[in-house]
């Protein structure tokens, strides 16, 4: 995977001529679509709940140093340790700390100690390239969700919020079993799903730290809230001795009723599930009367940018609760899915937070939209996302990322369209070329480089009468 | 508790500066952030919520089974055989659960005793040889636990850590077999947190509260839905009639 990097149209067209992702993101938005509206269309007072959600996030970022800052000393009266990250590199130090301490530990002797560190899913995490750190310091990490831990095997990203491995079909997984733990090939995915678990519960087993992401850190308790299908974050977290919790610092609801609110929306959201089959409260570490759990519990709070966004335009994109329902109903993630945008945060709302978070490199994205406004119809907080991709994009015209040819175009047109005869000229001699070569009132085919447009759909022919002609002609014969 | 290894770990990092310098900074950022302006709205207290048209009991039924779970009622002197009936037919030999004093009625294991099923309670070392302890549990595959309520309108157990309450019992074995007495049930769970104000104080002396929503599942591969990736792939809920 190390090969040179593709710039985002290379990445595109490698997208678009993968059938097998074609497809896969096909049934992903098939399904996925029609089970969140379901889910919604059964819940009572379903629009009032999303807006009392925007509510409690909306309040929660307007007092957001108020909230952490409670958040921080429950989770301490606790028992738990709070650590304060302001950069990707600065978290990615705090954990690789905790995970030497843990190690050297004398009372871990006859346990794992072997450094292997057990990881449910935290977008986090990717966004800070955590594995790659503690890899560089000797220690093997081991994804335990399954589409997580099937990508990790591959050397992949993840390439969904929600569905890592949304991008393969079964025989590719089946072939990488084959290949990696000598399993007979199969269809069966029941049998690869059983070679999974067996396999990550030795993970479990011999793990020294626990790593597991964040959904909602209650500040009114210090509690964190886990949400998983599997059950493979209650295990990374209660099985190994110390507990990672790592999170963005903006993760955060007041109460345990604010809570109760977003689990009503985060589920649905996601998979039109009314609540997943785990949902864990974290708040501190196995206490002196208790049979099981971590013997110490860590909080990482990550900033890395996150305070510099709230205080800009695209302030609004912190709401976000990561359910991935923006993907799924997005036209034009459906034809790329998760790789082509080169960061952890790709879709809709990643359009917006990567360029945040990892600076105007990624502004790029935020073309790779028709504005339809899908994803904020969808947005169980309604963040208002075709508006910002709008301030991303003027970002990139003002720092000059525009192509030569666009603000050239854009001054022709603008000259054009202020003088009627020069707009009128222009438009005759549109409406006679495309007379030329359309069949049927479509152009199927344009020379370079206007066939970018041409290969993949049709263009209207422009009319031999413009609107204006007609108008004048209209109110000669007095109508 | 080892509590040089943690001040050590606290003193490797500049905390108190970061949080200082992440805290001004977002300070900073409100002065000038514009944030949208929250909806006014307020909810219809979940108390009044979701009048069912069946009962508390016949719901969660119906919930779990969709979830692909199932659901037993049983009266409360047939719950000892009811569970030896369970764990005979899945072949197991020792099961991990629970204290007897959380499940729900007195004696609970008592058919299993004295069938000669080994009872472990899962109590994990603190230090020194807790590696072992997991792996010799790995193999039970039978848990048996109590709840701390159980929610209709999503077919859920809530189950809160505690002394006597082996988390591994629900979470590391193949069939996870829940008792719940009829009065801990709860229309949903914004009716529970409603119902336990003082939840956010019980957390501060308890590690963990899990909510359990039928099977452990996966639809990581071609979307195709499985039970039983990491947790149990079995959830039966006993609800103990009362009725005599």
């Amino acid at each position: 995977m190390a090969s040179a990097p593709l710039t985002f149209h290379e990445r595109i067209e490698t997208a678009l001529n993968n059938p097998i992702l074609q497809l896969a993101l096909d049934r992903n938005a098939a399904r996925r679509i029609p089970a969140r509206n379901q889910s919604f269309a059964e819940l009572p007072h379903a629009e009032a709940v999303r807006d009392r959600g925007r509510a409690i996030r909306i309040e929660t970022l307007s007092r957001l140093d108020h909230y952490l800052t409670q958040f921080a000393d429950n989770v301490e009266r606790n028992g738990g340790h709070v650590h304060w990250a302001a950069t990707g590199e600065d978290a990615c130090r705090i954990v690789l700390d905790i995970v030497r301490s843990a190690l050297s530990s004398p009372s871990t002797k006859g346990g794992g100690n072997e450094g292997v560190v057990a990881k449910s899913k935290s977008m986090v995490s990717e966004e800070i390239h955590l594995n790659a750190a503690l890899e560089a310091n000797g220690l093997r990490v081991v994804e335990t969700d399954l589409g997580e831990w099937i990508v990790q095997l591959r050397g992949e990203p993840p390439a969904h919020l929600i569905a890592p491995a949304v991008h393969l079909r079964r025989e590719e997984v089946s072939a990488l079993f084959h290949e990696r733990f000598g399993m007979e090939p199969t269809r069966d995915v029941e049998k690869m799903t059983a070679l999974a678990q067996r396999e990550l519960r030795q993970v479990y087993y011999r793990a020294d730290v626990g790593i597991t992401g964040v959904n909602f850190g209650v500040a009114e308790c210090g509690a964190v809230a886990i949400v998983t299908n599997e059950g493979n974050a209650d295990l990374t977290k209660d099985v190994p001795r110390v507990h990672v919790a790592l999170m963005g610092i903006e993760r955060l609801v007041p109460t345990l009723a604010d809570l109760e609110v977003m689990l009503r929306l985060l589920p649905r959201s996601a998979t039109g599930q009314k609540l997943t089959s785990y949902i864990s409260l974290v708040s501190g570490p196995r206490r002196p009367d208790e049979p099981d759990g971590p013997e110490a519990f860590h909080v990482v709070l990550v900033d890395n940018g996150r305070s510099r966004m709230l205080g800009s335009e695209l302030a609004e994109s912190l709401l976000c609760i990561r359910c991935g329902a923006c993907f799924n109903v997005c036209p034009v993630f459906r034809e790329l899915g998760g790789h082509a945008y080169g960061t952890p945060y790709g879709g809709p709302i990643g359009s917006l937070v990567s360029p945040a978070l990892f600076g105007s490199e990624f502004n790029e994205l935020a073309h790779a939209s028709t504005l339809c406004g899908a994803c904020r119809d969808i947005c169980p907080v309604r963040i208002d996302i075709p508006t910002m991709l709008l301030v991303v994009r003027r970002r990139s015209v003002k720092e000059g990322q525009a192509p030569l040819w666009l603000s050239v175009a854009l001054k022709v047109w603008a000259v054009a369209m202020s003088s009627p005869v020069l707009y009128e000229s222009g438009r005759f001699f549109a409406a006679l070329g495309s007379s030329l070569i359309a069949k049927d009132g479509q152009i199927h085919q344009l020379p370079p480089p206007l066939n970018a447009w041409t290969n993949r759909r049709d263009f209207p022919a422009f009319p031999r009468d413009s609107f204006r002609a007609r108008w004048r002609r209209r109110k000669k014969n007095g109508e | 508790m080892k509590k040089g290894e943690m001040e050590n770990i606290a003193g490797s990092t500049p905390m108190t500066n970061s949080r200082d310098a992440i805290l001004a900074n977002i300070r900073q950022a409100l002065a000038a952030a514009r944030l949208p302006t929250p909806p006014a709205v307020s909810l219809p207290s979940a108390a009044g919520d979701l009048p069912f048209a069946v009962s508390l009991a016949d719901r969660f039924a119906a919930e779990l089974k969709h979830l692909s779970g199932t659901t037993l009622s049983t009266r409360p002197q047939d719950v000892p055989e009811l569970l030896l009936e369970l764990v005979t037919a899945r072949n197991a030999d020792t099961v991990l659960a629970w204290n007897e004093e959380h499940l729900a009625v007195p004696d609970a294991l008592s058919s299993l005793r004295r069938a000669g099923i080994r009872i472990e309670s899962g109590e994990l070392p603190r230090d020194a040889g807790r590696t072992e302890a997991l792996r010799a549990n790995e193999r039970i595959r039978v848990g048996i636990t109590g709840v701390d309520a159980a929610l209709a309108e999503t077919g859920t157990l809530v189950v809160m850590a505690g002394p006597g309450k082996p988390r591994l019992a629900y979470m590391s074995v193949r069939t996870h077999i829940a008792l719940i007495r009829m009065e801990q049930l709860h229309p949903s769970l914004a009716a529970w947190l409603a119902a336990c104000p003082d939840l956010a104080d019980g957390l501060r002396n308890r590690s963990a509260l899990t909510f359990i929503s039928g099977p452990s599942r996966t639809a990581d591969i071609e979307m195709t839905l499985t039970v039983g990736v990491h947790g149990p792939a079995e959830v039966i809920a006993v609800m103990i009639r009362d009725d005599g």
